[in-house]
């Protein structure tokens, strides 16, 4: 009987992570081979001996450890702020054209909304709109930022030039999303305005066609071209926020920065 | 406030995140660093914490890249520098630190970082097994196999039996 019971979970015994209907089969077992007590039991012990021990390592925090901590908190209880993007999302979304304002049922409104698109319209709030904030990458390293996002994504990513519209890179940035990395391009216009284009590899179902979603406000338009998806995020217009996807779909071939 | 939950644990959280430093470096100098380390990662990708995650497993999966690196890093520096101008990790200067704490900082040393760190994760900061293999970026077999390895190796040292080499055939359940 005893020989089934294992080393894992001779373990999970002393973790406290044994199922209770295996405790039966396990106390059997240490009835059986007495020698192995100990060896537990100092398992048992170890664990409040090793903290014991390593917090009388230490007396008092550290000056710059207490401001980093302190900095932390501030910056969690910032993103608490911005739950809507957390759960839920979806039910402030609105979907007005593509595709998929046809098929538009329950399954699409719940959780479809790829997490680069959801990624794109927080980071447009965080950091667009914060003008003191400075961009990771400056847009005269466009070359750098894209061989840096092609490391990252794993795909070849440019850097599209906007000009044509009227719009500027100001830089980039490197985020994560539910899902993976994800690569965010800033751009200004000439009053100062800003857009958020944010590119993700990971797969999804988007297809090729514009679809846009309107966000807290937000306009969001998203696609996928050659295993790239594109989230544009601005506070502007459904038929403006058109024209810049179309402007950056006939990229594919020219117009890279 | 209702939001005021998860953040405010914050700071026994920076205190398991130091002592799982000391127990991976086995230097307060160097843990200390870490803590650093992974506070400035965790300002810079607060964003991406959700609220409703686990904030603890969140930073400790953090110092755990963090710390990855740095070994990288030092395993690189090794190379390009003589022997003997950086003191070797696990060796705190004894003077230092309290005889107790000295102890079980040289046993842990000698365990490898792989089983040291899941032995850290689920003995010393009570992690369960699935935060661990998740914090570690393992298969939990995986991890069962470190901890009990770990585990072994550490009663052993500190009771002043030999530790067979490798430390894998000790652990088979019975003698």
């Amino acid at each position: 009987m005893s020989e089934n019971v294992t080393e894992a979970e001779l373990q999970a015994f002393v973790d406290g992570e044994l199922p209770k209907e295996r405790l039966r089969e396990v106390l059997v077992h240490l009835g059986s081979y007495p020698d192995e007590i100990p060896r537990i039991a100092w398992y048992i012990l170890q664990k409040d001996e090793l903290r014991r021990r390593l917090d009388a390592a230490w007396t008092g925090a550290h000056p710059k450890t207490a401001e980093l901590e302190n900095q932390l908190a501030q910056q969690l209880r910032h993103s608490q702020l911005r739950p809507w993007l957390q759960r839920g999302a979806a039910v402030a979304l609105l979907l007005t054209i593509g595709w998929w304002s046809h098929t538009l049922s329950e399954e699409y409104l719940g959780d479809h909304l790829p997490p680069v698109v959801l990624e794109a319209a927080q980071a447009h709030q965080v950091f667009a709109d914060d003008r003191q904030r400075p961009v990771e990458l400056a847009a005269a390293a466009a070359e750098d930022m894209a061989g840096w996002f092609s490391s990252q994504l794993g795909k070849p990513v440019r850097i599209p030039s906007l000009d044509v519209v009227g719009l500027r890179l100001v830089g980039g940035r490197l985020l994560s999303a539910e899902d993976g990395p994800v690569a965010q391009l800033i751009y200004e216009d000439k009053a100062g305005r800003r857009l958020t284009l944010c590119l993700s590899s990971e797969p999804n179902e988007v297809g090729p066609e514009v679809q846009i979603a309107e966000i807290e406000g937000l306009t969001a338009g998203f696609w996928q071209v050659d295993d790239l998806t594109y989230a544009l995020v601005a506070e502007t217009t459904e038929a403006q926020l058109s024209a810049i996807a179309s402007e950056l779909g006939g990229q594919e071939e020219e117009g890279f920065l | 406030m209702a939001d005021r939950g998860p953040v405010d644990a914050l700071s026994d959280h920076v205190a398991g995140l130091r002592r799982y430093a000391l127990a991976l470096t086995g230097s307060r100098q160097e843990a200390e660093d870490l803590v650093q380390e992974t506070l400035t990662r965790a300002i810079a990708a607060a964003r991406t914490w959700r609220r409703d995650g686990n904030l603890r497993a969140w930073l400790f999966a953090i110092m755990h890249n963090a710390f990855a690196t740095e070994r990288r890093h030092r395993a690189a520096a090794r190379q390009t520098f003589a022997e003997g101008e950086a003191p070797e990790p696990g060796h705190p200067a004894p003077q230092l630190i309290r005889l107790e704490v000295r102890d079980v900082l040289s046993a842990l040393a000698q365990l490898p970082d792989q089983q040291r760190a899941a032995l850290s994760l689920i003995a010393l900061e009570e992690f369960s097994y699935a935060e661990a293999a998740r914090i570690l970026e393992i298969p939990m077999g995986t991890l069962m196999s470190r901890l009990a390895r770990g585990r072994e190796a550490l009663r052993r040292i500190m009771s002043g039996e030999p530790v067979p080499r490798p430390v894998m055939r000790v652990i088979e359940g019975k003698r």
